[in-house]
C-alpha cells in the first residue's frame, strides 16, 4: 500500500514538479491537508489513528516547509534527479573571493559606531543578489538538461552561502535592536 | 468547506452526547477556567462571583493548603509558606532561578536537586505541586458548575515556554487528576477567541504581556485555520517586573533601612503590594498616593504620577519590543503587512504599554475582549472541539515551536535539528558517524535555544546509545530522530543502522517526572492520601479502554466493510470483546496490555482509512496527477 509518506512532496499537494510553483495554491492545499490529518482531528480516535495522524501531519509539514523555501525546494528537485550536493564541494574561486569581501564588509559594519545603517545596506545588497540568483535558478530548473542541472546545483550551493551570510547579518543587527 | 462534510475517521462522536470539557489559563498572577455552554464560551466564577483565582498557594502545618484570595490575604504575614508566581519557577532548575533576578522570599530544600522544592510548613513543595493545587481548585470549580466529571481540559502555556516548562505543566495537570487533551499557546488561544468572535481574516500580531511572561506571535487567519507564522518572547518578563521596579523606586524615596531579618520579607511583600496597587491606580488617573508602614511601625507616604511611572516601566516595554522585531523578521513581514495587533494579558492595561505597542506596530490595538479572560475563552473553544462537541473542521490551530532544538557536537557546539518557528507536529532525523575506531557507545546531549554554544542553551536531556558494533572510525552511522508532538513536547530516539544490528533508546527529557515520581507525589499529597491508588489507576485504564473501544467500533461501522475482509473484521471484533471482558475486571496491567494489543492490531486498518482520505482532502482541487494508491 502506497501511503502519503511514500509520495513525492509535489504529489502530496497535487502540484506539478516545477520550481516556479504557485505559492498561494501550495498554502491552500497545505491547509486542506492539515484540516484532514492534523492530530486535533483525531483527539477522540483510537491511539493507532492518533499515531498515524501525528506522523502524517509531521510529514505534510516537512513537505510544505521544503516546497515553500526556494533553496530547499531546489535542493529537493535536484535530489529527485539523483544529485545530492554534499558530495562535491569545490567552489568557484571568484565566488569565494566575493564571499570573503562580503564577510569583511560585515566585520567592518559590526565594529563601527552606528553600524546599523551599514548592516542594512549590506543586507539589501545581499538580498538583491539573492533574488537575481533565484530567477536564474528558476530558468535553469524548469528546463532540466544535464548541464542545466549541474548549473542549478552550483547555484544552490552559492545560495546556501548567501543564506548563511544573511543570517549572520541578522544576528549582527540584533545586537543593535 | 463542503468537501470536508464526508464521514471521516475520528469524528465519530454521536451528536447527542455532550462531553464536559474546559479551558484553563494557568497564569503567573491569576488563573481562570472557562467552558463552552450551549455554543457560547463562558468563564466560570467561584461561589463569590469571582472569575480570577489568584495563583497563590499557602501551605499550613496542618490541614489543606489555602488557594487563591485567602492565601493572598495571608501572604504579607506568612511570606515563606505562601507561594506566588509559581509559573516563573516551573520547569526550571535552582541555578536558573538565581539568574532570573527574582527576589524570591523562599528557602529551597536542596540546592542540587533537579526540581527545586520550597521549604514550607507542610514540607518541601515544588512549583509543579503548587501549580497542581491551583489546577485542582479550578477543576473542582468547573465540575461543581457543570455538574459532572471533566472529560478533558486544554491548558494554556506561554508560547515561549521551552520543553522543560511545558513538560512540568503537564505533570502538574496529571498530579491534579486532569486529562490534558492539549497544551496550547496563550497568544494562539487569544487569537481563537478574537478571530472566531470577529470572523477576522488576515495577519495579526498578538502581544501578550502577563504577570510574569511575555509572548508575541504573528498569526495568519484564513477560513478557520489559525496558522502561527512566528513566535518569540521572554518567559521571565511581565507585570511582576514592573511592580519590582516601582517597589525599588519607592525604596529609594523612603527613609527606611532594611534590617535584614524576618521583618524584611514582610516589608518587601508589602512594598510589592503597594507598588502593584499604584500601577493599577494609574491606569485610570494621573497621580496616586503610596502609603507604607515602615519596619519600625511608622507610616510614610509619597505621590507617584504617570510621567514618573512611565519612565520607571519603560525598560520593561523596551525589552518586549525586541522580540516584536524578531517575529516580524521571522515571518518575513513588516508592520504594514499586519491587519492589526491584539493586546492580551493584564499588564496591557497599563496605558504606557498600549501607547508604545501602537507606536511600534503603527496600528491601533484591539482591546475589546477582556485581556484577562480572552486566553481562557480561546482554550475553552479548543477544548470543546477536541472533546468532540463541535466539528473539528470549524477550526484548526497550526502552531510552532518557539526555540530551536539541537544536539551537542564536537567542541561544545550545537547542531540545530529543528529550527525555531517550525510548524508542529514535526519530526526530523539526522545522521552522525562514530569518530573513534571500535567505538561502541555514543553520548547524545539534547539542547534547546538559538545560541551556537551548548553552554548558552538549555540542556534538555542526555542519554547514551550503547551496543554499537565495533567498526572503523566513521563507519558507524547513528541516526538521531527528534519528534515534537502537537503539544510542543519533544521525544528523541537514536539507532545505529549500518550493520543491521539496531540499538534504540527513547527518552523523555530528564527534568520530566517519571511515572513513579508522579505516583509518589500523589501518595504524598493530602488529597489522595485516603484514596486507593489502585482504584484510581483502574478508573483511568477503564476510561482509556472505553475510549479505544468506542473509537474502533465507530470506525468499523463506517469503513469496516470497505477496507477489511471478513476474517480481519472478526479478528478485531474478538480483540474488542476480550478488552471488554478485561475492562470489567480489576487487573490494571491486563487492561493496559489489551488496549495496546488492540491498538497494534487495528493499526493497518487505521492507516488504510487515513490513506483513503488524501483524495477527499484535495478533492476540491484540480489534481493533475491523480494516481490511485495501491
Amino acid at each position: 500500500m502506497q501511503t502519503l509518506l511514500d509520495k513525492n512532496f509535489f504529489d502530496i499537494f497535487g502540484l506539478d514538479e516545477t520550481f516556479g510553483l504557485d505559492q498561494g495554491g501550495l498554502r491552500e492545499r497545505f491547509r486542506d491537508l492539515q484540516r484532514k490529518y492534523h492530530p486535533d482531528n483525531y483527539a477522540t480516535a483510537s491511539d493507532a489513528e492518533k499515531r498515524i495522524s501525528a506522523q502524517y501531519a509531521a510529514h505534510i509539514n516537512e513537505a510544505f516547509t521544503t516546497l515553500k523555501d526556494p533553496v530547499l525546494r531546489a535542493r529537493y528537485i535536484l535530489s529527485q534527479h539523483g544529485i545530492s550536493s554534499n558530495e562535491h564541494t569545490h567552489m568557484d574561486t571568484s565566488f569565494l573571493m566575493e564571499q570573503m569581501e562580503l564577510r569583511e564588509e560585515l566585520e567592518a559594519a559590526r565594529s563601527i559606531n552606528g553600524g546599523m545603517t551599514a548592516l542594512m545596506k549590506l543586507s539589501d545588497k545581499v538580498s538583491k543578489d539573492y533574488t537575481a540568483m533565484i530567477a536564474d535558478l528558476e530558468a535553469t530548473l524548469d528546463d532540466p538538461s544535464e548541464p542545466g542541472l549541474e548549473r542549478a546545483d552550483q547555484l544552490v550551493r552559492e545560495l546556501q552561502f548567501f543564506d548563511r551570510i544573511q543570517q549572520e547579518i541578522e544576528e549582527a543587527e540584533e545586537a543593535y535592536l | 468547506m463542503a468537501l470536508l462534510q464526508i464521514s471521516e475517521p475520528g469524528k465519530s462522536t454521536s451528536p447527542h452526547e455532550h462531553r464536559l470539557a474546559a479551558g484553563i489559563d494557568l497564569g503567573t498572577t491569576n488563573s481562570l477556567v472557562a467552558t463552552v455552554r450551549s455554543g457560547t464560551p463562558v468563564v466560570l466564577d467561584d461561589e463569590n462571583g469571582n472569575a480570577l483565582l489568584p495563583s497563590v498557594v499557602r501551605y499550613l502545618a496542618d490541614g489543606q493548603p489555602q488557594v487563591g484570595r485567602v492565601a493572598v490575604a495571608a501572604a504579607v504575614g506568612d511570606p515563606h509558606n505562601t507561594v506566588a508566581s509559581a509559573k516563573r519557577m516551573i520547569g526550571r532548575t535552582i541555578s536558573e532561578l538565581k539568574t532570573l533576578h527574582d527576589v524570591l522570599p523562599y528557602k529551597f530544600d536542596n540546592e542540587s536537586a533537579t526540581i527545586p522544592r520550597i521549604i514550607t510548613a507542610d514540607g518541601p513543595r515544588s512549583a509543579i505541586e503548587v501549580s497542581a493545587e491551583i489546577l485542582s481548585t479550578l477543576k473542582k470549580r468547573a465540575e461543581q458548575s457543570l455538574g459532572g466529571d471533566l472529560t478533558g481540559v486544554v491548558i494554556t502555556v506561554p508560547a515561549y515556554f521551552d520543553d522543560a516548562q511545558r513538560q512540568a505543566t503537564k505533570d502538574a495537570a496529571r498530579l491534579a487528576g486532569l486529562n490534558v487533551m492539549r497544551l496550547i499557546n496563550e497568544p494562539t488561544a487569544a487569537a481563537v477567541a478574537y478571530g472566531l468572535d470577529h470572523g477576522s481574516e488576515g495577519k495579526y500580531a498578538i502581544y501578550d504581556l502577563g504577570g510574569g511572561t511575555f509572548d508575541i506571535s504573528i498569526l495568519h487567519l484564513h477560513e478557520g485555520v489559525f496558522e502561527v507564522l512566528s513566535t518569540a518572547g521572554d518567559s521571565a518578563l511581565g507585570g511582576d517586573d514592573m511592580d519590582r521596579l516601582i517597589a525599588e523606586w519607592v525604596l529609594e524615596q523612603c527613609p527606611c533601612e532594611l534590617a535584614g531579618d524576618e521583618s524584611e520579607a514582610t516589608f518587601l511583600r508589602q512594598l510589592l503590594v503597594v507598588a502593584r496597587q499604584a500601577k493599577e491606580a494609574l491606569t485610570g488617573q494621573d497621580s496616586t498616593l503610596i502609603k507604607l508602614t515602615m519596619p519600625g511601625g511608622d507610616s510614610w507616604s509619597t505621590q507617584l504620577d504617570t510621567e514618573t511611572l512611565n519612565s520607571i516601566i519603560d525598560p520593561i516595554v523596551d525589552r518586549s519590543l525586541l522580540p516584536c522585531r524578531r517575529v516580524l523578521r521571522d515571518a518575513g513581514l513588516n508592520q504594514d503587512d499586519l491587519d492589526g495587533v491584539v493586546l492580551v494579558g493584564g499588564s496591557t492595561r497599563v496605558p504606557r504599554v498600549r501607547e508604545r505597542v501602537e507606536e511600534f506596530f503603527r496600528t491601533q490595538a484591539y482591546t475589546d475582549v477582556d485581556p484577562d479572560k480572552v486566553v481562557a475563552i480561546g482554550a475553552a473553544i479548543q477544548a470543546d472541539i477536541l472533546a468532540g462537541n463541535r466539528p473539528a473542521e470549524d477550526m484548526l490551530l497550526l502552531d510552532v515551536i518557539p526555540l530551536s532544538l539541537g544536539l551537542e557536537i564536537m567542541g561544545g557546539m550545537v547542531e540545530k535539528i529543528i529550527p525555531r518557528n517550525s510548524t508542529i507536529p514535526v519530526g526530523k532525523a539526522q545522521e552522525f558517524t562514530t569518530y573513534k575506531d571500535g567505538q561502541t557507545a555514543m553520548s547524545i546531549h539534547v539542547v534547546q535555544g538559538e545560541r551556537e554554544l551548548v553552554a548558552d542553551c538549555r540542556s534538555l536531556a542526555r542519554f547514551e546509545l550503547r551496543g554499537i558494533p565495533p567498526m572503523a572510525a566513521g563507519s558507524g552511522r547513528v541516526q538521531v530522530t527528534f519528534k515534537v508532538d502537537a503539544d510542543g513536547l519533544l521525544s528523541v530516539s537514536a539507532k545505529e543502522a549500518t550493520t543491521g544490528v539496531e540499538a534504540e533508546v527513547s527518552v523523555k527529557p530528564s527534568y520530566g517526572l517519571t511515572d513513579s515520581e508522579v505516583e509518589q507525589m500523589l501518595r504524598d499529597s493530602i488529597d489522595y492520601a485516603e484514596e486507593d491508588m489502585h482504584a484510581r489507576l483502574l478508573a483511568e485504564q477503564r476510561v482509556e479502554a472505553d475510549r479505544t473501544i468506542e473509537a474502533l467500533v465507530s470506525a468499523l461501522d463506517a469503513d469496516g466493510e470497505r477496507f477489511l475482509i471478513e476474517e480481519e473484521r472478526n479478528r478485531l471484533s474478538a480483540a474488542i470483546q476480550s478488552l471488554r471482558l478485561l475492562r470489567d475486571g480489576k487487573d490494571v496491567d491486563a487492561i493496559k496490555q489489551s488496549i495496546e494489543a488492540l491498538n497494534n492490531l487495528s493499526e493497518p486498518f487505521a492507516a488504510q482509512r487515513m490513506n483513503a482520505g488524501i483524495h477527499e482532502a484535495l478533492a476540491g482541487h484540480n489534481i493533475n496527477e491523480f494516481n490511485e494508491s495501491k
